[in-house]
């Protein structure tokens, strides 16, 4: 007999929730997520102090350095959608994003009155060198690392293997807005208002597949009267000029939506359903213009069993 | 009478090889599985993109436009958001 869980829980640095249903017994598997999100944060955020990739921003270049075998797996994938990002998805934007003002973990917006603009940067487009039989990386710049979303995606899509292992055949996980679906069920999903928070855009009916959104509305923040946001051009070390305000990306992947998400923030949105058709055809995408119009790609059949706008 | 015995042959023979070559038509395409995957994945396709240009949507507070590259939605005058779903994709 299938039973029906669910659990909330607060992880790297947003809400988690996790619900679904069981054909068999699962082991406790709600502690068994709590711990593996709060050991994922510990490992990638680079706000703790003590983290693994802290560490690993502080360390010198040119010189081996072992790292955890979880931040070995989420920075060898990121640099492999660097790559096929032609790095705009660009995970050398820690510095940039730091002398920005962004320093600490927040929701929505914020001021920052003690940062000045220093001297534009352009966030370095060189790869770490891998040693997989170390699990060891090396730096060749001190530019720092910043993993953005692409840690919680890389998160999420694990932990949906965990599930499904532990006997969870249908389920769904939020982390955040970040959301990894599967199983018979549908599942009704809603696209926030970039322009009204409490309020939906659209909603379409899914099975299975992962979902993530970005916004350059809402985490951003005032710096000498001008406003910034988290989202980083990585070939130019600069927030985009775009007319694109939200784009959420469906793909088979937690981390694939995210990269995909963030990118169509940083182009035209006509350019950017263009790049998608391109790249990752097997993707779809929904942007939010800022003149309210939306775009969607054809390949969105992909991936939804109905829309409702 | 060996006429006859000619066209009772030729007519056995023909009709062998018109029942082989209509069973060879009919079972070829089923032999390929890509083909089979391919037909069956396009049915699917084109069943759900009719299932989306089937929705509501004109009828609807938008105005929908639909092009190979982009299927482009713009919000009427007056248009009414939707409330929170339970599940909700939003900025991250």
């Amino acid at each position: 007999m299938e039973r029906k869980q669910s659990i909330t829980f607060h992880g790297m640095g947003t809400t988690i929730k996790i619900e679904g249903s069981c054909s068999r017994q699962a082991n406790d598997w709600q502690t068994q997520m709590r711990e593996w999100f709060a050991t994922c944060e510990a490992i990638c955020s680079r706000f703790l102090s003590n983290s693994e990739l802290t560490r690993l921003n502080k360390a010198q270049v040119n010189s081996v350095i072992a790292i955890h075998p979880i931040l070995y797996d989420v920075l060898h994938i990121a640099f492999e959608y660097a790559i096929r990002t032609q790095f705009r998805f660009n995970p050398f934007i820690g510095t940039v994003l730091k002398e920005m003002g962004y320093v600490h973990s927040f929701q929505k917006q914020m001021t920052v009155h003690s940062y000045e603009k220093k001297v534009h940067r352009m966030p370095s487009s060189l790869s770490l060198s891998f040693l997989p039989q170390n699990k060891a990386v090396m730096k060749h710049t001190m530019d720092e690392i910043d993993l953005g979303g692409i840690g919680k995606g890389w998160s999420v899509d694990q932990a949906y293997g965990q599930l499904k292992r532990l006997g969870m055949d249908d389920g769904l996980i939020d982390a955040g807005g970040d959301m990894f679906i599967w199983g018979e069920s549908q599942k009704t999903i809603g696209i926030a208002n970039p322009f009204s928070e409490n309020e939906d855009i659209a909603h379409f009916i899914m099975s299975n597949g992962a979902v993530a959104t970005s916004n350059v509305l809402y985490r951003s923040w005032k710096m000498n009267g001008q406003t910034a946001h988290h989202i980083i051009d990585g070939q130019t070390g600069q927030n985009p000029r775009s007319d694109v305000v939200q784009a959420t990306a469906f793909a088979y992947s937690v981390i694939e939506a995210e990269v995909i998400s963030k990118v169509l923030c940083m182009l035209p949105a006509n350019e950017g359903i263009r790049w998608l058709n391109a790249y990752f055809p097997n993707a779809a995408c929904v942007i939010v213009k800022q003149n309210k119009q939306m775009l969607m790609s054809p390949s969105i059949v992909k991936h939804v069993d109905k829309m409702v706008i | 009478m060996s006429t006859n015995k000619w066209v009772k042959w030729v007519t056995g023979l023909g009709s062998v090889a018109v029942f082989t070559a209509c069973l060879r038509l009919v079972n070829e395409p089923l032999n390929d599985p890509s083909q089979l995957q391919r037909t069956i994945a396009e049915e699917v396709n084109e069943q759900r993109e009719k299932q989306l240009i089937a929705l509501d949507w004109e009828e609807g507070n938008w105005d929908v436009q639909y092009s190979k590259e982009a299927i482009i939605v713009t919000p009427k005058e007056g248009r009414q958001s939707l409330p929170p779903a339970e599940n909700r994709t939003r900025r991250s």
